[in-house]
C-alpha cells in the first residue's frame, strides 16, 4: 500500500515538474551573451524568452560616502559639484553659465491592476533607498552658480518648488520653460535672478496621470528658437494597460513656442529622454529606454536622431521590424511603417541623460560626440548601464563604440548612485546628475581643472 | 448502511468540516473562473480579462493553500491517519492543482497577449480539470468512506 502510494506521488510530482520544465525550457540560456555585440547600429538580437520568475535584480542604493567618487579615465578628473540635493534628474546650463539642477520624484497615486504591478512597485521602492522617515522635499529646481569659474560651487538657490515632477527644461529669451508631469510651464525669467516669483503660464498640457507610469518629461528648443519639443514615455512596458492608454504618449511632440499648437512629431518611441540638438547639423536626438520582459538581450535600448513624422515600433515592434508577441490584436501595418533607430547602446541600460561635446573642455578625444547617462538595469542577472558612456561622432552620426566614461556608481551588488541626465558647464566641462546619489558630478580635463571655453 | 465503529456525534467535526468546505470553494471557484476570463481574453483581446485572471489565480491559491494547510491537520486529528490512506489521491490532486495554479500565476504575469495564449489558458483548463478529478475523489470519500458523515446513534 504504501509502495503504490509513494510511486503514484512521484509520478504525480515527476509529471508536473515536467510540465514546469517545459514552461521555463525556453528561458534564457546566454550567460556568455556578448553585451557589446548590442553597441552600435546593429546589434545582435538574440530570440525572445520568457522567464516563468521575470529577472529582477536592482541595486540596493547606500549613497557615497565621504571622499567617494565616480572613477573617471586618464586624463580627465572628477570632482563634486553639489551634494544634498533630492534626487536630481536633469542639469542644464544657462547662457551666463549658471547651472540648474532639476529634483523630483515619480507622481504618486499610480493605479496598480496586477498583483505583480504590486510586487514590482513594493520591490522598486526598497531599491529606491532612503528608508525609513519623512522623505526630503523634492520636485524643486535649484540654481547652482560658479562666480569665478574654478568649477566649484559659491552660491546656490531653490529657483523653484512645488512643481509636479519635474524634468525638462530649456531657457529661451527672457523665459524658462519646465517640463512638468503633465504640462510645459513657461516662467518668465532673465539668467541672473536667483528668484522666481512670477506664476507660470501653461504653454501646452502633456499627456499626464492618472497612470502616467513613464512621467519623465525631457524638454529641447529648436536651433531657430520657434519650437519647443517634448518627449512622453509610454503608460506601460508594452501596451498591456491597453493601446488606450497610449494616447499622445510613446512619442516626441512638437509645440509652438508663440502658440502652444502641439503637433506628434514621431512616435512609437518607447521612453524617450535627453532631447538634444546635434550643434553642427541641427537634427534632433533623443536616447530611448526600449521594453523588459523579453530576456536579459532584449531589447537594446538606443540613441537616435528623430525624423519627423516617424514611427519607430513600440508597442507593436522593436529595432525595426522584429514583432512583440505580446501586443494584440498584431498590426503587421505598423511593423512595416517602423524604423529602425540609429544606435543601440545594449538592453536595460537604462539611458535618461545626453548631451553633445562640441565646445567642451575635456580632452580631445571626448569633444566629437555625445555622453551618454545610463540609469542602470533592473530586468537583467548582471548589471548593465550605471555609468556615463561616450559615443565618437563623426559628421553628425555615431562613429565608433561607446566607451566608458564615468563608472564606479556601483559597489558589488549596491548603489552609490545613479547617473541620469547630463550636461556641459559654462567651464567645458561635463556635469552628471545622480539621483539615486543626490549629488551632481563634475568631470573635467585632468590638466586643467578649470579651463573656459571661449 | 450502519458504521463499524462508533462515530462521534461532535458538532465541533461538523464545523471543522464546514470550514474546510467553505475555504476549498474559493480555489473552486475562482480557478473555473480564470479559466472563464482567461477565454474571454482569448476572444476578445481585451486586458481587463488578464487582469481579472491574474487576481482570481492569487485568490484561489492563497485561499487554497490555506485549505490545504487546514485540511492537514484536521482530518489526520478527526478521523487518525489512518483516513490518509483513503486520502491520498485528494492530497495528490489538491498538490497539483495548486502547482498548477501557482505556475499559471506566474506565466500569468507576462505582459499581453503570451500571459496567455497558449500556455495560460492550456494551465488553466488543466487547472480546472485537475480540480475535477480531485473532487471527484473527495466526493467518493465521502460516498465509499463515510469522511465527514455524521451518524445519529
Amino acid at each position: 500500500m504504501t509502495d503504490r502510494f509513494h510511486l503514484n506521488r512521484i509520478s504525480a510530482v515527476l509529471g508536473t515538474s515536467l510540465l514546469a520544465f517545459a514552461l521555463v525550457g525556453c528561458s534564457d540560456s546566454g550567460s556568455d551573451f556578448d553585451v557589446l555585440s548590442q553597441i552600435g547600429p546593429d546589434p545582435v538580437l538574440p530570440e525572445p524568452s520568457t522567464e516563468l520568475l521575470p529577472d529582477l535584480k536592482v541595486a540596493e542604493v547606500v549613497g557615497w560616502k565621504e571622499g567617494q567618487a565616480p572613477t573617471v579615465p586618464q586624463g580627465l578628473t572628477v570632482s563634486l559639484y553639489a551634494k544634498d540635493l533630492v534626487s536630481p534628474r536633469m542639469v542644464r546650463t544657462l547662457p551666463n553659465g549658471d547651472v540648474l539642477v532639476v529634483q523630483s520624484r515619480a507622481p504618486e497615486g499610480k493605479p496598480l491592476p496586477r498583483p505583480k504591478d504590486v510586487i514590482r512597485e513594493w520591490i522598486m521602492a526598497m531599491a529606491k533607498g532612503g528608508g525609513g522617515g519623512p522623505q526630503k522635499e523634492s520636485n524643486l529646481i535649484t540654481l547652482l552658480r560658479d562666480t569665478n569659474r574654478d568649477g566649484k560651487v559659491d552660491e546656490r538657490h531653490d529657483l523653484l518648488k512645488g512643481l509636479n515632477s519635474p524634468f525638462g527644461i530649456v531657457w529661451h529669451d527672457g523665459t524658462l520653460y519646465v517640463a512638468a508631469a503633465d504640462a510645459i510651464l513657461a516662467y518668465p525669467y532673465q539668467p541672473g535672478q536667483t528668484s522666481i516669483t512670477a506664476p507660470p503660464k501653461e504653454v501646452a498640457p502633456l499627456p499626464g496621470g492618472p497612470i502616467n507610469h513613464h512621467w519623465t518629461k525631457d524638454l529641447a528648443i529648436s536651433p531657430d528658437g520657434r519650437f519647443l519639443y517634448a518627449s512622453v514615455g509610454s503608460n506601460s512596458n508594452a501596451a498591456e494597460r491597453g493601446i488606450e492608454a497610449e494616447k499622445g504618449r510613446a512619442a516626441i511632440w512638437q509645440v509652438d513656442r508663440a502658440t502652444g499648437a502641439s503637433k506628434l512629431f514621431a512616435s512609437g518611441l518607447r521612453n524617450p529622454n535627453g532631447l538634444t540638438f546635434h550643434p553642427e547639423t541641427g537634427v534632433l536626438w533623443t536616447v530611448v529606454n526600449e521594453r523588459d520582459e523579453l530576456g536579459p538581450n532584449l531589447v537594446p535600448d538606443y540613441m537616435t536622431s528623430v525624423q519627423e513624422g516617424a514611427f519607430y515600433g513600440w508597442p507593436w515592434s522593436y529595432f525595426g521590424n522584429h514583432v512583440d508577441e505580446r501586443v494584440h490584436p498584431p498590426r503587421p501595418d505598423m511593423v512595416q511603417k517602423a524604423i529602425k533607430p540609429d544606435y543601440a547602446l545594449s538592453s536595460h541600460v537604462a539611458a535618461l541623460g545626453l548631451t553633445f561635446s562640441m565646445n567642451s573642455a575635456l580632452p580631445e578625444q571626448y569633444r566629437r560626440g555625445a555622453f551618454i547617462g545610463e540609469h542602470g538595469s533592473w530586468n537583467r542577472h548582471a548589471f548593465n548601464g550605471y555609468k556615463v558612456v561616450y559615443v565618437p561622432f563623426e559628421n553628425g552620426k555615431p562613429s565608433g563604440k561607446a566607451q566608458d566614461v564615468v563608472t564606479g556608481f556601483l559597489d558589488g551588488d549596491q548603489a552609490r548612485g545613479r547617473p541620469v541626465g547630463v550636461a556641459i558647464d559654462g567651464t567645458g566641462a561635463l556635469l552628471i546628475a545622480d539621483d539615486a546619489g543626490n549629488a551632481v558630478w563634475r568631470v573635467a580635463a585632468a590638466n586643467a581643472a578649470a579651463q573656459p571655453s571661449q | 448502511m450502519p458504521p463499524s465503529v462508533s462515530s462521534s456525534t461532535s458538532t465541533a467535526a461538523i464545523a471543522g468540516h464546514t470550514i474546510h468546505r467553505l475555504l476549498a470553494s474559493f480555489p473552486i471557484a475562482c480557478f473555473t473562473l480564470a479559466l472563464a476570463t482567461d477565454i474571454a481574453y482569448w476572444r476578445t483581446s481585451n486586458l481587463m480579462w488578464l487582469e481579472f485572471s491574474a487576481w482570481l489565480l492569487l485568490a484561489g491559491i492563497t485561499v487554497g493553500v490555506a485549505a490545504a494547510l487546514y485540511g492537514a491537520v484536521y482530518f489526520p486529528v478527526r478521523f487518525g491517519f489512518r483516513a490518509v490512506r483513503f486520502a491520498w489521491p485528494s492530497i495528490v490532486g489538491t498538490l497539483i492543482v495548486l502547482l498548477l495554479a501557482l505556475v499559471n500565476n506566474l506565466v500569468h504575469t507576462a505582459d499581453g497577449w503570451t500571459a496567455v495564449v497558449p500556455w495560460g489558458l492550456t494551465l488553466s483548463a488543466l487547472t480546472v480539470l485537475a480540480m475535477l478529478v480531485t473532487v471527484w475523489f473527495g466526493t467518493s470519500l465521502v460516498h465509499d468512506h463515510r469522511v465527514g458523515v455524521r451518524y445519529y446513534d
